[in-house]
């Protein structure tokens, strides 16, 4: 456990006695939470999740287990549950995005041109590929490339053995490829 | 750009919101969110409990004692048993230990004091309803003698065995510049008489027992108690508090009074608005031999704000074994 898992461990526990001192949990992890909850549901969707994240963490703070993990995964694993609830706000977000996605005529340098062309040529396929992912997979998906949660850290917020996570991510990547329209086998293992 | 992730990624930092930090409305929402939360309703009781059982002790334990000969000198022919008037029984307490020489002690040792402890408190049970437990305990207590050190506290549930393991807890020393403020009577000397020790008994600083609600009369009684713990080896100090005590308005003198290992001794007592309290002494030495408290009122935290409760909650202890050690630790 690192310095600040166990500085935010002392924070949970000092707020069983005074509530103020949860306000430390927010200010410090606020930022990355609202992050990847605005990325997957949205402004307003976003708002509503982290607000019941620390609420449902402020009431389960007396069951967080420092012996089980840090606090930062903790707190995506409830994040991912308040997500859930708003699964049909996110796949419209996906879909929208799937449908608005055409590559615009840029002036300036060929290389770059073709490469912001080419990386928003991909976004429709891509968007509508999480759409159709399974909330199990895309939770993985997405805890690892924009929440830079590490392969422990997913599996601790979603309570899931590692292995899992593994197996779940190398799935999942196949199915982006497929969608990508470039070769399944050739996806990389990436470090955790 | 080739990695199927990287893809991944770059949707992501297009789908960020637009600031890095979230919208300052959602920190006020949230906050205002945990205020409304029905708070867990539990007494302090643990935290406070022990660090009562010291109390002023901590402040207290600055002492300086310069008498030589352990001897106690008893004037003859002269014997308070049976008085009722506390300001007489005081006055006579505060002369016969007064006239006592206590042990010669270096700054830097420690007053090692030894006591069993009975509390009897409230603990939450759920739906908000409260138990009343028992616990019986053995305390071990190293103070520094002129508070520049750090001392020590062990409590263990008594009966559980030598292997048993103790609780301890550090007793911050308090340095002038390190983050304390140095009051009179700590790390210097405290007061050797009457007037000094009434107004060090009766100091407006609220820095202990602050989650038991108690009348200066009643601080300043449980303060005397908490003194003559830490100045067991301090004759001169303890005749001082006897003297402050004996002018505490509405004290009494109850004889008869055990303490919590069956003692029996004289109690000057006091019932006031929030407590009821014995300090115990040995009707013939004066030697304070532990205290029996009840308190009805007890500060728990509810959100931001702090209620008082009315809870009975008693706490006795007696002191079994003092000394004079080089090291915390050491017994």
């Amino acid at each position: 456990m690192t310095l600040s898992a166990v500085a935010d461990a002392q924070v949970l526990s000092v707020s069983m006695d005074d509530t103020e001192r949860f306000a430390v949990l927010y200010d410090r992890y606020a930022g990355q939470l609202f992050r990847y909850a605005y990325q997957r549901a949205g402004d307003q969707a976003a708002q509503d999740i982290v607000a019941d994240t620390f609420l449902a963490a402020f009431q389960q703070r007396a069951s967080f287990d420092p012996g089980r993990g840090d606090v930062r995964p903790w707190l995506f694993g409830i994040l991912t549950r308040k997500l859930a609830r708003h699964h049909r706000a996110e796949k419209a977000r996906y879909r929208a995005l799937a449908r608005a996605a055409s590559p615009e005529a840029e002036e300036g340098p060929a290389d770059r041109i073709t490469a912001r062309v080419s990386a928003a040529a991909l976004r429709g396929p891509l968007a509508r590929a999480l759409a159709r992912l399974s909330a199990g997979d895309r939770d993985v998906l997405l805890l690892i490339a924009w929440a830079d949660c590490s392969y422990e850290e997913v599996a601790a917020a979603l309570d899931i053995p590692i292995g899992t996570v593994r197996s779940r991510l190398n799935r999942v990547r196949r199915k982006v490829r497929e969608a990508l329209g470039t070769d399944p086998a050739t996806g990389e293992e990436e470090a955790s | 750009m080739n990695s199927d992730m990287e893809h991944v990624r770059a949707l992501g930092e297009a789908l960020k919101p637009p600031a890095d930090a979230p919208p300052l409305a959602l920190r006020g929402r949230v906050l205002a969110g945990l205020a409304s939360v029905p708070q867990r309703t539990r007494p302090r009781a643990r935290p406070w409990t022990w660090a009562a059982l010291v109390g002023s002790a901590v402040a207290a334990a600055a002492l300086v004692v310069v008498a030589v000969d352990p001897a106690i000198v008893r004037p003859p022919g002269q014997d308070a048993r049976g008085e009722q008037n506390p300001v007489r029984l005081l006055e006579f307490a505060a002369d016969r230990v007064g006239a006592q020489a206590g042990p010669v002690v270096r700054g830097d040792q420690f007053i090692y004091t030894e006591s069993v402890a009975l509390l009897r408190e409230a603990r939450e049970s759920g739906q908000g309803n409260y138990t009343a437990v028992e616990e019986l305990r053995l305390v071990r207590l190293w103070l520094s003698v002129d508070g520049t050190r750090d001392g020590l506290i062990q409590v263990r549930p008594a009966g559980a065995g030598d292997a048993a393991a103790w609780e301890s807890q550090v007793i911050a020393a308090c340095t002038k510049g390190h983050g304390c403020t140095l009051t009179p009577g700590q790390a210097t000397e405290l007061p050797t008489d009457a007037e000094g020790m009434h107004r060090y008994l009766y100091r407006p600083d609220a820095d202990e027992f602050s989650e038991v609600r108690m009348g200066p009369d009643e601080r300043a009684l449980n303060r005397a108690g908490s003194v003559l713990r830490a100045a067991q080896q301090a004759p001169a100090v303890q005749a001082a508090v006897f003297a402050a005590m004996s002018r505490i308005p509405k004290v009494r003198v109850r004889p008869g009074v055990s303490n919590l290992v069956d003692r029996q001794g004289v109690a000057i007592a006091y019932s006031g608005d929030y407590t009821q309290t014995e300090l115990v002494f040995d009707p013939d030495t004066y030697r304070y031999l532990g205290v029996n408290r009840t308190q009805a009122w007890l500060a728990v935290a509810r959100g931001p704000e702090t209620l008082w409760l009315n809870y009975q909650l008693a706490l006795r202890e007696a002191i079994t074994s003092v000394a004079v050690v080089d090291e915390v630790g050491t017994v």
